[in-house]
């Protein structure tokens, strides 16, 4: 524990990864117990490993289901659909069969891909939200919330830090993470050299979420394959540069840094109109001693 | 279209040897997962038989055969466990209820070596800027990292070994 007394920071294993949450102020205890409660429900909910998962029964629901699922599913859906729509399923969460065969996800072999009723997945197109959180499936469905569920867990953390006497916080999931209070400093791994950071100016009230290959090999152990699907390609892709998205939430960021990756430029406008900021960390090492970064989207940093 | 903006930013090691985040001591654990309990402690070291059950019971290698636990008072477990990464060493406390359920993970100790790279001249000299003969500058002031997801999956295998433990040495 750090050397002051009304500074509180925990980590725990949650979500595949460490959530490390932090706060200051007269709550700050019972504010971070609260706020590892509300990380942990939204790990039981999204978790594809637990059969009893919303993310589980979804996956397993016949074509033409309904699902009834827990409003907070239901809002990570919303967003994940929301962005499938705008992007034309660069983004989309109805990839998990493909994550499944390349071995990041358990359950795969031969034959994964097609439902026990002999049709492949559906996509992001095959999900119906109705009112009252219920799902419909038009097809059955494979849906992995990992590159978007990090971000809303997030979210909720510091929605519950919030509801005590509480002044600044930070909560870091596997590195996307959120600030609150007073702006705090935060550094991005260079993608080449882990051992190596860079800067960022403070973080005001704004999330982050980095999307690298660094920490990704599959099951087998062969490295470079980063697990960022191309929805369009149902492949996995390889790609050496660092992306991070600013956002004002963290689901925002985190689920940007997939699309970010996947169409570059492109996704300008889409950046601007979601409020949110891309920052390409370069992997080439021609400038000695620094990083060059290409930013796009809305200018929520200050550099100095 | 607009040009891209871009900026140069130095790059800072983020240590020369181990970044380290200490959360807890062995006595904050306590106290945070078994407020007010008492507990006393029940080391043991496990045997060849009881090693090759744990690692059959819970599919994950012993590594060690030092256990280091404390028995509630009123019932459940506290354990102080140690697993490593490629790069990461990570300390951990698991609490179990009296029924034998998991009732919390608590990472007290977390650290990350890329120091052999670091500490090698030839390597930092690749670093050194064009315009200046400063060396690679050691960042200080490292808190927050963004970054891809580094995998709790050890930890959680760690608790699987835990579990398998208790039952087979413990109970």
């Amino acid at each position: 524990m750090t050397a002051n007394p009304a500074l509180v920071r925990r980590a725990q294993p949650w979500l595949g990864t460490f959530v490390d949450i932090q706060a200051a102020g007269r709550e700050a205890g019972p504010a971070v117990a609260a706020a590892f409660e509300a990380v942990a429900a939204v790990h039981s909910l999204m978790s594809f490993h637990d059969a009893a998962s919303d993310v589980s029964r979804l996956n397993k629901a016949a074509a033409g289901a309904v699902v009834d699922v827990d409003a907070r599913t239901w809002e990570v859906l919303d967003c994940a659909l929301r962005l499938s729509r705008q992007t034309d399923g660069a983004f989309d969460v109805a990839i998990g069969h493909v994550l499944r065969r390349q071995g990041y996800l358990p359950g795969g072999g031969a034959g994964t891909d097609a439902g026990t009723d002999g049709g492949a997945y559906g996509d992001y197109r095959d999900l119906a939200l109705m009112p009252g959180n219920r799902v419909r499936l038009s097809r059955r469905v494979c849906i992995d919330l990992g590159g978007i569920a990090k971000g809303y867990a997030v979210d909720c953390a510091v929605a519950a830090l919030r509801g005590f006497d509480v002044t600044d916080g930070l909560v870091n999931a596997g590195g996307d993470l959120r600030a609150f209070g007073a702006p705090q400093p935060v550094r991005v791994r260079h993608p080449a050299r882990p051992a190596l950071a860079v800067a960022l100016p403070d973080l005001d009230n704004l999330a982050a979420a980095t999307s690298s290959g660094y920490y990704t090999q599959d099951l087998d152990g062969r490295g470079g394959v980063d697990p960022l699907v191309d929805p369009r390609g149902q492949t996995c892709l390889n790609w050496a540069d660092s992306v991070t998205v600013v956002a004002p939430d963290a689901m925002r960021a985190d689920a940007l840094t997939k699309v970010v990756k996947l169409k570059g430029r492109e996704c300008e406008p889409l950046l601007l109109a979601l409020g949110a900021q891309a920052l390409i960390i370069e992997a080439g090492e021609e400038s000695a001693g620094s990083a060059r970064i290409v930013l796009y989207g809305k200018e929520l940093l200050r550099w100095t | 279209m607009k040009h891209a903006a871009w900026i140069l930013m130095p790059v800072a090691a983020i240590s020369t040897s181990v970044y380290a985040t200490t959360y807890f001591t062995v006595e904050q654990v306590q106290q945070a997962i078994f407020p007010g309990a008492r507990l006393t402690p029940a080391n043991v070291t496990l045997t060849d038989p009881q090693k090759a059950e744990i690692e059959r019971r819970s599919g994950v290698n012993v590594l060690h055969r030092e256990v280091r636990a404390w028995k509630v008072a009123g019932g459940g477990w506290l354990l102080v466990d140690e697993v490593y990464g490629k790069h990461e060493f990570i300390t951990y406390a698991l609490g179990l209820n009296a029924d034998g359920s998991v009732r919390q993970v608590e990472i007290m100790d977390y650290k990350e070596s890329y120091g052999y790279e670091v500490r090698n001249p030839a390597w930092r000299h690749q670093f050194v800027g064009k315009t200046a003969a400063s060396p690679l500058k050691l960042d200080q002031d490292i808190k927050n990292i963004s970054g891809a997801t580094l995998s709790s999956k050890h930890v959680t295998d760690g608790v699987k070994r835990l579990l398998a433990t208790v039952a087979v040495a413990l109970k």
